[in-house]
């Protein structure tokens, strides 16, 4: 990360956030943020050094998962973080944020292929991503936009299907699942995976229309990477399976 | 390098726009967000099928099955089946922009057995005929698009 962006001021926000220290999981509020750190409004008693886990939703939409140092703590009035081990998408993830709650324009600095290479290919060398999803519309439209990416998408009707589909092969850059499906459940696919060791490295995000955000946390916490709410658009979409791109191992 | 934009939006797709087709019956004007579904000429490949026109195949095809299992949920008191055929409706009509829809799928996705179903019966009611404006709204899209 730049000099210029570690030294930016906090920028005011208001982003829902759920926290996770050592006393426990609590709902809380972000309240400003730069590149390196944030500040958190919540009651919670945190001590300074110790690391807090919290998952935030962006204006997107999506919902990630960062993590920081406390490196400052006011008694039931909130905590400030400096945010650690953060990817390059995260870091692109989070100056885009604060360039937009400026009002300056959304340009991404995400790298996307050159234009010569966005001809309308379906489904180029770039890898493969297994898409689970029950919903014919659902399935059709992020093949679209996967596709659009410039990978191929290997579908799987139902949870089950995709568990046989990854019974027998490993080779996929990222996985989308939706959360409810027949037979199996995107978040019993996340579990399964993280037990054998040749799944582990995909990185896996859920699509959703289930409100309940007990799903959305159990999901993260089983090794979920991003967490859309349906009805997403393209970029949305996109953007989830650049940032799974990037955390694959 | 191209660059893209992200879209770090304030709920923009949520917002209503009205169809201008006079081919469109009044009733069936607000039944589908327009804007969400223009949002997916993004992706759409030159030389290829019309990509909204897929999608509103792929729901019309669909619809009427869930529906379907809705109401012989709901005869037979089947709480899971309902809730599933709700859920699954919910995804797709939301993700075209049929809110009115989706909603109502929401609401019977949380009917429980201890209503007796009693309130079923009047959603159920109330989803067929927004999913008919639906329906009327998308085959008057579709026919625009062709």
């Amino acid at each position: 990360m730049s000099d210029e962006l570690r030294a930016q001021e906090r920028v005011p926000v208001s982003l829902e956030v759920v926290c996770e220290s050592a006393s426990g999981k609590r709902d809380a509020r972000m309240s400003d943020i730069n590149t390196s750190g944030c500040y958190i409004d919540s009651i919670a008693q945190v001590a300074i050094g110790e690391m807090v886990t919290f998952k935030a939703r962006l204006p997107t939409g999506h919902w990630v998962q960062l993590r920081g140092e406390v490196v400052d703590s006011e008694w039931h009035t909130g905590f400030d973080l400096r945010f650690t081990d953060l990817t390059q998408e995260e870091e692109a993830l989070l100056a885009e944020l604060i360039r937009a709650e400026q009002g300056a324009p959304t340009n991404c600095s995400v790298k996307r292929p050159d234009k010569e290479d966005e001809s309308p290919k379906r489904g180029r060398d770039l890898g493969r991503v297994l898409v689970a999803e029950d919903d014919p519309v659902g399935m059709r439209l992020v093949t679209a936009i996967i596709e659009k990416e410039g990978y191929a998408v290997v579908p799987a009707r139902d949870g089950r299907e995709a568990y046989r589909l990854l019974q027998r092969d490993s080779d996929f850059a990222a996985a989308i699942f939706d959360m409810m499906m027949p037979h199996l459940r995107g978040l019993d696919l996340i579990r399964h995976m993280r037990t054998e060791k040749r799944l582990m490295r995909i990185p896996v995000g859920i699509i959703t229309a289930e409100q309940d955000p007990k799903l959305w946390d159990d999901s993260i916490a089983a090794g979920a990477g991003i967490f859309l709410p349906k009805p997403f658009s393209p970029n949305q979409l996109q953007f989830m399976l650049r940032v799974l791109i990037s955390k694959r191992v | 390098m191209s660059t893209v934009y992200i879209d770090v939006y304030r709920s923009t797709h949520w917002e209503l726009v009205q169809p201008t087709r006079a081919s469109v019956d009044a009733s069936s004007l607000d039944a589908i967000n327009m804007a969400v579904l223009k949002g997916f000429e993004e992706v759409q490949d030159e030389g290829e099928p019309d990509l909204i026109v897929e999608l509103i195949d792929l729901y019309l095809e669909d619809e009427p099955r869930k529906l379907a299992s809705m109401l012989e949920a709901v005869a037979e008191a089947d709480e899971m089946s309902l809730m599933r055929a709700a859920h699954s409706l919910k995804g797709s009509s939301a993700s075209l922009g049929a809110f009115g829809v989706a909603a109502l799928c929401e609401e019977l996705e949380h009917v429980s057995k201890a209503d007796s179903f009693r309130s079923a019966v009047a959603l159920l009611n109330r989803l067929e005929s927004e999913s008919a404006r639906v329906r009327r709204a998308f085959a008057a899209e579709r026919r625009r698009r062709l």
